[in-house]
C-alpha cells in the first residue's frame, strides 16, 4: 500500500517537475519567472489533440511533431512578446507573462471550446508491472522515465554543450557574457523553447489520466513552482528533487491524513519554506547585485 | 603590417576638454606605452579607439577605415581587444569555459545545426576547443583549467581576462593598467607572456601603465599624454629625458 502511494507520488512529481523544470529555465537564463508556462503547454497539448483526431496521425507520429511545435511555440512566445521587454523592468516581463496566461486560456476556449476531451495514451491499458509484489502502472513507469530522462538531458545540454555554456555564462552574469559575444537575446529565445518543449511533454503525459481540457495545466502550474521553492529554483536537480518530494507527500498525506487535505499540503509547503529557507531545502543564497 | 591611426582626436565633455588634437601611430609589433598623470586622458583615449567614447574631433582609422563611428562591438570585431583594469569574467564557471565563451563569436552557426550536431558544428568546436588548449598553454594556465574563476589568485585572472582577448581574432590589444594588483613573479610571466604574443601573433599593443620600469622595460615607444595634449612620443629613454615630460609627470614623483 505505501510503496503503491510513494511510487504514484513519484509519477506525479516526475509530471510537476517537467513543468518546474520548464519554469526554472526561464527563470535562470532570463529572470522571468514565466506564469504562461502551463497554459503553454496546454496548448501544445490541444496541437496535439489536434494531430492526433482531426489530422488523424497516430499517438508515435503526433507527440513528436507536437513537442516541436513546444519548441517552436516558446521561441515565437519570446521574439513577439518578451523580446520588446528586453531591458525594462522583470516586473513587465512576469506580468506580461500573467496576461500571456489568460490569453492563451481564452484563445484556445476559441479554438476548442470549454468541454473536457479523452486523450488518447498507448500505455493506458497495458498490464501494471511487478516489481515484488508491488504492481507499477505502465503509466507511471512512463513518466518516471520521461522525467529522469528531461533532467538528464537538460542538465548534460547545460553542462557539456557550447549553447549550453552561453546559456550558464548569460544566467551567471549577463553583461560579461554579452562583451564576450553571447547573445542575450538569443540565449532568451533559446531558454523559452526549452521551457516549451518540456512544458509541453508534460502536457501530453498528463491529459490521458487528467482528461484535456484548457484548465489542464492549472493545478500543475502551482505545484510546479511549490516544488521548486521547495527544492530551490536555481537547481534542474533542484526543482525535481522538490517536485517528487512535493508529489510523494501529497500521496501520503492524501491516504493517511484526509484525501482533502492532499491539495492543502501543496500551499502549506510553499508557505512554510518560504518561511523558514527561502532559498529552498536544495537551494544555495545567490547574491544579487543592486 | 596593420597600423592603427589616432588622427587629431580632441574629445571635450561640456566644457571640458579630456583631449587635444592628439595623433600618433600605432604598428602591427609594437609595443607603445600611454603615460601620463592622473586625468591626462590615458582612459578617454582608450575609449576612443574601443569605440566606446566618440571623438568630438579627428579620427581613428584602422589601415585607413574609419573606427571611430562604429559601435563598440563593431569594433572589437575589426581586431581591437581590450582588457579592462578589473578582469571582467563569468566567476561562476571554470578558466576554460571562461575561454570557451569567447569562441562563441567566431563559431558561427545556427540554433538548429548545433541541436543536431551536423559535421560543422563538430568541427568547428574541436577547432575552437584546440585554440582555447593552445592559449591555455600560452597563458600557462593549462592545470588550472578547471578552477572556477571564484577560486582563482586576482594575478591568474588577469590571466585569463587576457586569454579571451586573445582568442577574439584580434590584430591590435589595449590594455589598462595591466599590473595592478600583481604580484612581482605574475609581473615578469606577464612581461614575458606580451612579448611572446607580440612576436608570434604580431599584435600592436598600447598599455597604460603607471608603473615606469614596466613601462619603459617592454615598450618601444612611449606616448606621453597632460591634460589632454600629446607632449612628448619616442623611445623611452629619450622621452624619460624631455624636460616636458619631467616637469609634468616624473615632476609629481620628485
Amino acid at each position: 500500500m505505501i510503496a503503491n502511494l510513494i511510487v504514484g507520488g513519484l509519477a506525479a512529481g516526475c509530471l510537476y517537475a517537467m513543468v518546474g523544470i520548464a519554469i526554472v529555465i526561464v527563470l535562470n537564463i532570463t529572470d522571468i519567472a514565466n506564469f504562461a508556462q502551463g497554459e503553454m503547454a496546454m496548448v501544445t497539448t490541444f496541437f496535439a489533440y489536434w494531430l492526433l483526431d482531426s489530422v488523424g496521425l497516430t499517438w508515435w507520429e503526433a507527440v513528436p511533431i507536437a513537442i516541436f511545435f513546444g519548441l517552436v511555440q516558446g521561441i515565437v512566445i519570446q521574439q513577439v512578446v518578451i523580446r520588446p521587454l528586453i531591458g525594462s523592468p522583470v516586473l513587465s516581463a512576469i506580468i506580461a507573462t500573467l496576461g500571456l496566461n489568460i490569453v492563451l486560456n481564452s484563445v484556445a476556449g476559441l479554438i476548442w471550446g470549454h468541454q473536457t476531451y479523452t486523450f488518447p495514451s498507448p500505455f493506458a491499458f497495458s498490464a501494471p508491472f511487478m516489481i515484488g509484489t508491488v504492481p507499477i502502472s505502465v503509466d507511471s513507469v512512463v513518466n518516471i522515465t520521461a522525467g529522469l530522462a528531461i533532467v538528464i538531458a537538460m542538465t548534460c545540454f547545460l553542462r557539456f554543450t557550447w549553447i549550453g555554456l552561453g546559456l550558464r555564462a548569460a544566467s551567471q552574469n549577463p553583461t560579461v557574457a554579452r562583451m564576450m559575444g553571447v547573445s542575450i537575446s538569443r540565449s532568451s529565445a533559446i531558454a523559452w523553447g526549452l521551457g516549451g518543449l518540456v512544458g509541453g511533454i508534460s502536457g501530453i503525459l498528463v491529459a490521458p489520466s487528467l482528461f484535456l481540457d484548457t484548465n489542464l495545466m492549472g493545478a500543475l502550474l502551482i505545484k510546479a513552482f511549490a516544488g521548486g521553492v521547495l527544492g530551490g529554483l536555481h537547481s534542474l536537480i533542484g526543482v525535481f528533487l522538490g517536485c517528487l518530494a512535493l508529489g510523494v507527500a501529497e500521496n501520503l498525506v492524501g491516504a493517511y491524513v484526509s484525501p482533502a487535505f492532499g491539495e492543502a499540503i501543496t500551499f502549506i509547503i510553499i508557505i512554510a519554506v518560504l518561511v523558514v529557507r527561502p532559498e529552498g531545502v536544495f537551494g544555495r543564497v545567490r547574491v544579487r547585485k543592486v | 603590417m596593420a597600423r592603427l591611426a589616432v588622427e587629431n582626436v580632441s574629445v571635450s565633455f561640456g566644457g571640458i576638454h579630456a583631449l587635444r588634437d592628439v595623433s600618433f601611430d600605432l604598428e602591427s609589433g609594437a609595443i607603445v606605452g600611454l603615460i601620463g598623470p592622473n586625468g591626462a586622458g590615458k582612459s578617454t583615449l582608450l575609449n576612443c579607439i574601443s569605440g566606446i567614447t566618440r571623438p568630438t574631433g579627428g579620427r581613428v582609422r584602422l589601415d585607413g577605415v574609419v573606427l571611430s563611428t562604429l559601435p563598440p562591438a563593431t569594433v572589437a570585431g575589426r581586431g581591437i581587444g581590450r582588457v579592462f583594469q578589473h578582469p571582467e569574467l563569468v566567476v561562476e564557471l571554470s578558466v576554460r569555459e571562461n575561454l570557451m565563451i569567447a569562441c562563441h563569436r567566431s563559431l558561427g552557426y545556427g540554433l538548429i545545426s548545433e541541436l543536431l550536431k551536423l559535421p560543422n558544428v563538430w568541427a568547428a568546436e574541436r577547432a575552437a576547443a584546440r585554440r582555447v588548449d593552445e592559449v591555455l598553454d600560452r597563458l600557462g594556465l593549462s592545470e588550472s583549467a578547471d578552477l572556477t574563476i571564484r577560486n582563482l589568485p586576482y594575478g591568474h585572472r588577469k590571466l585569463v581576462d587576457l586569454g579571451r582577448a586573445l582568442l577574439m581574432d584580434i590584430r591590435f590589444l589595449l590594455l589598462d593598467e595591466p599590473i595592478a594588483g600583481l604580484n612581482e613573479s605574475e609581473v615578469a610571466k606577464l612581461r614575458d607572456l606580451l612579448l611572446r604574443v607580440r612576436r608570434e601573433l604580431g599584435l600592436g599593443i598600447l598599455v597604460v601603465e603607471h608603473n615606469m620600469p614596466f613601462v619603459s622595460g617592454l615598450c618601444d615607444r612611449l606616448v606621453v599624454l597632460d591634460l589632454g595634449h600629446l607632449i612628448a612620443n619616442g623611445p623611452p629613454a629619450k622621452v624619460l629625458r624631455d624636460p616636458k615630460v619631467m616637469a609634468s609627470y616624473l615632476g609629481e614623483d620628485a
